[in-house]
């Protein structure tokens, strides 16, 4: 079951608030060059995996980008938490994918991992452990020691996506998090990052790889040239209340006819009839996951990602139970 | 708004707010560390480095050219050299080393961590300076020794030539050895090494003397004196890149920084009333530092003026950096051609 209905109370309170949002891009005798994202109001709720989704240049990145605070609106505002993202506090809840994992080349995974986490002021031994566990759940332990450089585009994406959980995270934002990875990685990101929301943490992401967007997302918003043109949970933006898909087991030629017939009689129109056809995607993971059972490969790259690493997957159990003085609080109110 | 996640938020804010200054101390160590491997991984800082103290490792040999004349001309013309080549790895790691990261390179995932802009540019500052203090530290020691052994007139003091360009020749291959061994950049290693085989050429060679009696201004801390001299115009003109790259390209930030240089060598021949004055109150004159390499040893004017240079200099940069920080803080961290 998705976040969105298991956090049915806690998502009615919003941890994101963008109002009224613009940014003009300028040339440097302040002419504007580009409006890049106008007027977008919405806000995303704890515990939800929020999409934003449109073709290029439509302003996802833009958007993303304010909301962690590396580009100021030119109007409007944002809170995260009832904060700027410009605050120091905020940084320490938000973790962040670019969209081109700018890491240092010259670092190792295990050096990149350590230097991000040093930002964050953790202890030695905290760092070393989160580093290992980060290192265990993208697959890139076996690698950790050598240089980002010599990495495929693949392999630097899983560390772009490790440094951004370094600081077990509230809000995890999220530039096309898949891109760059074969389909197997794909799919482990995207499940690493349902079972993050499902804990009840937020989950930011900008693609325009539909598949992906509405494999994980609970909500959605679609953006084109800067606007906010729709916005909603997958089944409200995608489901047709018109039109009725019934599946049934392979039946011979006379009892669809009878099937068939009865539709036509009944509501004068006729039916669409065909085999159920599964997506490319579980194909090829499942060829792969059949070839992989069959033989034992001997990786050169990244190895098989882990489960979530275990001081995130104690959030949910921390994050939830408020602390004693809040409860204390609440009880004088 | 969620009551776990804001306290979560609260909690993480109070825990962190008693140790301010040895977070920003903490960030500013790590953001200079990966600042230093970037700048000293690019090739063009140990080709700078070596060509200079190979051309200064050749200079003594002028004065057995130009039958022995020329030894005082040795010693100026090394200055020149460093000071050339200084200038032009401040202006290249300056000038890139803060908008690459803007722009092209980590500072975007840099900036989304709790790392205050005041920290993250005095890191990039420091990191610039430890790159031109190594480049100093390798050029001086070898313009010293240099220097000395061109006091050989006629011949040159190979006790003192000899090691000095063993060392020039051993450096680069010891680098590529642990380059080799350890799978990592040449250049680093490189960069690293020269210094302290300078350093080490230098003092062997400094403890057995040059066999010649030295005149005042070949005399240890004189020399160091005016390379010390050249070091305050580097920084000084690093200072200055680095602030015009806040916001500027590359090449814009590198082509005013060249001509403030070359208006800062007008400035001293400008009478002081009117525009000139204006000119030499904004822009150091960069001779002052040569000066002291001008001065008469035994002059009481050294220490004050090489006192004078010091703090005129610290002033200067510190300008900088602050006006580097008003300009940094509110921009916008996008991707922009370099």
């Amino acid at each position: 079951m998705h976040a969105v209905q298991q956090h049915a109370s806690a998502q009615q309170e919003p941890v994101v608030i963008l109002r009224d949002l613009s940014k003009v891009y300028r040339d440097f005798w302040r002419r504007t060059r580009i409006r890049a994202v106008q007027r977008l109001s919405v806000e995303v709720f704890r515990g939800e995996v929020f999409g934003l989704l449109g073709p290029n240049g439509s302003g996802k990145t833009t958007t993303l980008k304010m909301l962690v605070g590396l580009l100021h609106p030119t109007s409007g505002s944002i809170l995260i938490l009832g904060r700027t993202p410009r605050s120091a506090a905020t940084r320490r809840i938000l973790g962040y994918l670019p969209e081109e994992s700018p890491l240092y080349p010259f670092l190792s995974a295990r050096e990149a991992l350590d230097f991000y986490a040093r930002l964050f002021n953790l202890s030695g031994p905290e760092r070393r452990r989160r580093v290992d566990q980060l290192l265990e759940m993208t697959g890139l332990t076996h690698v950790a020691d050598r240089p980002i450089g010599q990495y495929s585009h693949g392999m630097v994406r899983r560390v772009g996506l490790a440094q951004a959980l370094i600081n077990d995270p509230d809000i995890i934002v999220l530039d096309e998090p898949t891109a760059g990875m074969d389909p197997l990685a794909s799919r482990q990101v995207k499940d690493i990052l349902r079972s993050l929301a499902d804990q009840g943490r937020t989950v930011i992401l900008s693609s325009h790889l539909l598949a992906d967007v509405e494999d994980i997302c609970d909500r959605i918003a679609v953006l084109y040239n800067g606007r906010l043109r729709a916005v909603g949970t997958v089944e409200e933006l995608l489901v047709r209340g018109d039109r009725l898909i019934v599946s049934l087991p392979a039946a011979d030629a006379d009892l669809l006819q009878k099937i068939t017939g009865e539709i036509r009689r009944r509501t004068h129109r006729e039916p669409d009839i065909s085999h159920p056809r599964r997506n490319l995607e579980d194909f090829f993971l499942d060829l792969i996951r059949t070839a992989r059972d069959a033989e034992a490969s001997d990786l050169s790259g990244a190895g098989e990602p882990g489960q979530v690493a275990e001081y995130l997957d104690h959030y949910a159990e921390h994050g939830e139970t408020p602390p004693p003085h809040r409860i204390q609080a609440e009880k004088r109110k | 708004m969620s009551s776990s996640a804001a306290d979560r938020l609260e909690f993480r804010a109070a825990a962190v707010a008693g140790h301010r200054a040895a977070r920003t101390t903490s960030h500013i160590a790590a953001v200079l560390r990966v600042t230093l491997l970037d700048l000293l991984r690019r090739p063009i800082v140990p080709i700078l480095m070596y060509s200079l103290a190979a051309l200064m490792g050749v200079m003594p040999f002028i004065p057995f050219l130009t039958l022995g004349q020329e030894n005082r001309l040795v010693r100026d013309a090394n200055l020149s050299l460093i000071l050339m080549f200084g200038i032009a790895l401040a202006v290249y790691a300056a000038g890139t080393c803060l908008y690459r990261e803007m722009h092209r390179g980590g500072g975007e995932l840099l900036m989304s961590k709790p790392i205050s802009p005041l920290a993250f540019l005095a890191a990039k500052y420091a990191g610039v300076i430890v790159v031109l203090s190594l480049f100093m530290l390798a050029a001086t020691p070898v313009f010293m020794v240099s220097s000395r052994a061109s006091r050989g007139l006629v011949q040159v003091d190979w006790r003192l030539e000899g090691p000095l360009l063993g060392g020039l020749i051993a450096a680069p291959v010891l680098a590529a050895l642990i380059a080799l061994r350890r799978r990592r950049s040449l250049s680093q290693h490189a960069a690293l090494l020269l210094p302290a085989v300078g350093i080490a050429v230098f003092g062997t060679t400094a403890l057995r003397g040059s066999g010649h009696p030295l005149p005042d201004d070949f005399r240890t801390g004189y020399l160091l004196a005016a390379a010390a001299g050249v070091g305050l115009v580097l920084v000084n003109i690093a200072a200055l890149a680095m602030t015009l790259s806040t916001r500027l390209s590359v090449p814009v930030a590198a082509s005013i920084t060249v001509l403030a240089l070359v208006v800062g060598l007008c400035s001293g021949s400008m009478p002081m009333d009117g525009p000139g004055f204006l000119l030499n109150a904004f822009v150091p004159d960069w001779m002052n530092f040569w000066i002291l390499s001008s001065v008469p040893p035994a002059s009481p004017h050294l220490a004050p003026l090489f006192l004078w240079n010091l703090i005129q200099s610290l002033l200067f940069a510190s300008a900088l950096f602050v006006l580097g920080y008003l300009l940094f803080r509110n921009t916008d961290i996008v991707k922009k051609p370099t």
